[in-house]
């Protein structure tokens, strides 16, 4: 048995995060992470002597423009890292393509602001911006306030303006199918069209190498290759999580970074009894992702967004498909498409990425033997579709990975692979236990950046002492 | 301690919380926010950095006082001195 004054349960953004906070100021740590490598759903792995990341396309709230105070800033600081040694490269441009249409928006807003004209109800998106979207808060909860459709319908009507701008935020992260909280809806435009896109320089690897070095810096301890099978608890109190080669790790307080139904489901009385209660839903909104290598830089093939998000059914409406895929729906990026400083050294330059949204439920169901076969048929279908948009990738391509819910599900534990986690949000990052708490995305706040501000906020509100 | 032992001391738990800025042109009686835009949440590291290397709690009504370096040694000072040995 071994004693901590907390235990951190996951090694993705969240938790790395949390965990720095708390070594910071000299508490003694552990985080446990099931796999040998940290970053959770945002990671990376080498094959063939390249590097290959997965799951980040581009990190919003880009630091360099003129919008409100960045929450990189406040990251940077409270995590004790100096900027200088997280260097981002901003996006060219990106695209929101609607059937026939689109609309073109970068790091300037008033570019998105001028596009937006072009459409009915488009001169009425400053107004909305102004009047109706929820001020800037990076140390509250964003909590619901409402349907973001609903404002957005009040506002836009049914104009095309309203998919095309519904389509890249729900993207970055709706936990739920068809509509999303307001306040996750404000939280998320300010950081994607009035601040902007961008990517770390050297990649999700260089931003991890940098969160890994600052953790073993402060003496936090990490346990790697180790799965948290239970997490005892007596009355509202959390004494100890159970690892599965059976040891036992006791703290004073705990922080759950690995949603909120997976953590439900690792609740034990003292006897090892599972709690009766009926767990928090899975969340449905999963993805298929294609990671296509090329033999040049995309943008040599004519393609030159950084992103390119893109909906080509008559009702573009954000939900799992009842296919295995539905890959009329998704998003594209080109990561060799932002400005680095050196773009021929950067590990992901060659490469293009898309994503489309798929339905946990099929692939879980499909027969053992066809599994392989539906992912080449699904990658094959993306590609087709990006080249009915008039990027035809397809003879440039070198190798392909491609992941599955399957895959999020497998790799990350995350239940039906939901990459912004359970529809049901603990908002102010509390459970019934007195002592655990829970940040990362079923605490609300999606996306990299979430994250790692879900980390911090957690911490600082309940788990540092009140001075 | 002395003052100008106190006033390396501030300084070094604020390059730790702001390693971005640089402090050699720091002005002592004029407010930290305004010289390197600390916001509330840089205070709340500074007040934790005090607990965590000198065992010392600061009432969150103390923290205007802490405003300005000039200021934090004045604080700081009668209050270390409480700590030392002897």
């Amino acid at each position: 048995m071994t004693d901590f004054d907390v235990v951190v349960i996951g090694g993705g953004l969240s938790g790395l995060s949390a965990a720095l906070r708390l070594a910071l100021f000299g508490y003694r740590v552990c985080l446990v992470e099931q796999q040998p490598r940290l970053g959770g759903m945002n990671t990376y792995f080498e094959r063939d002597g390249k590097t290959i990341e997965t799951a980040l396309h581009a990190l919003t709230n880009w630091p360099g423009g003129n919008g409100p105070a960045s929450p990189w800033r406040l990251i940077l600081r409270q995590l004790r890292l100096p900027s200088a040694e997280f260097p981002l490269a901003p996006q060219a441009f990106s695209q929101i393509r609607l059937g026939g249409t689109f609309l073109n928006f970068g790091n300037d807003f008033r570019l998105f602001l001028e596009e937006a004209k072009r459409f009915p109800a488009g001169d009425q998106v400053g107004l909305f911006v102004d009047r109706s979207l929820l001020p800037y808060s990076l140390w509250a909860c964003p909590a619901g306030f409402g349907s973001a459709r609903k404002v957005l319908l009040e506002w836009l009507g049914n104009s095309p303006l309203l998919p095309m701008i519904y389509l890249p935020v729900a993207a970055f992260g709706a936990a739920t199918e068809g509509d999303m909280p307001f306040g996750v809806f404000s939280m998320l435009f300010r950081a994607i069209f009035a601040e902007g896109l961008c990517r770390p320089v050297g990649g999700i690897k260089a931003l991890l190498t940098l969160l890994h070095r600052q953790l073993e810096r402060y003496g936090a301890f990490l346990l790697l290759r180790q799965r948290v099978a239970a997490i005892r608890t007596a009355g509202d109190q959390v004494l100890a999580v159970t690892l599965q080669n059976g040891e036992s790790i006791t703290a004073r307080q705990f922080v759950s970074t690995i949603g909120w139904p997976e953590t439900w489901a690792l609740l034990q009385d003292n006897a090892g009894t599972a709690r009766q209660s009926q767990s928090p839903p899975a969340g449905r909104i999963s993805f298929l992702e294609v990671i296509a290598e090329l033999s040049c830089p995309p943008a040599e093939l004519g393609f030159r967004p950084s992103m390119l998000f893109y909906c080509l059914k008559d009702e573009c409406d954000f939900r799992a498909p009842s296919e295995l895929i539905e890959p009329r729906l998704g998003a594209v990026c080109a990561p060799g498409n932002f400005q680095y400083p050196d773009p021929a050294s950067e590990p992901m330059a060659k490469t293009m990425r898309l994503t489309c949204l798929a339905a946990y439920d099929q692939w879980a169901s499909l027969p053992a033997g066809q599994y392989q076969t539906e992912k080449m048929k699904a990658a094959e279908k993306l590609l087709t579709t990006l080249a009915s948009l008039g990027w035809d990738i397809r003879p440039a391509i070198v190798n392909i990975e491609v992941t599955t819910p399957l895959t999020l599900a497998r790799y990350t534990g995350r239940s039906q692979g939901a990459v912004y986690g359970s529809p049901h949000k603990l908002w102010d990052g509390k459970t019934p236990f007195a002592n655990l708490f829970l940040a990362g995305t079923d605490q609300g706040l999606p996306g990299v950046v979430g994250a790692l501000l879900s980390g911090i906020i957690v911490v600082n509100q309940h788990l540092l002492p009140k001075a | 301690m002395t003052e100008a032992e106190i006033r390396q001391l501030v300084l070094g738990i604020i390059a730790d919380i702001v390693p971005d800025q640089d402090l050699s042109q720091i002005r002592d009686d004029e407010p930290l926010r305004d010289q390197l835009g600390l916001d509330s949440m840089d205070f709340l590291d500074i007040v934790m950095e005090l607990r965590r290397r000198y065992r010392m709690q600061i009432p969150e009504e103390d923290y205007p006082r802490l405003a300005t370096v000039a200021g934090t040694i004045e604080y700081l000072k009668p209050r270390l001195a409480q700590l030392a040995p002897g």
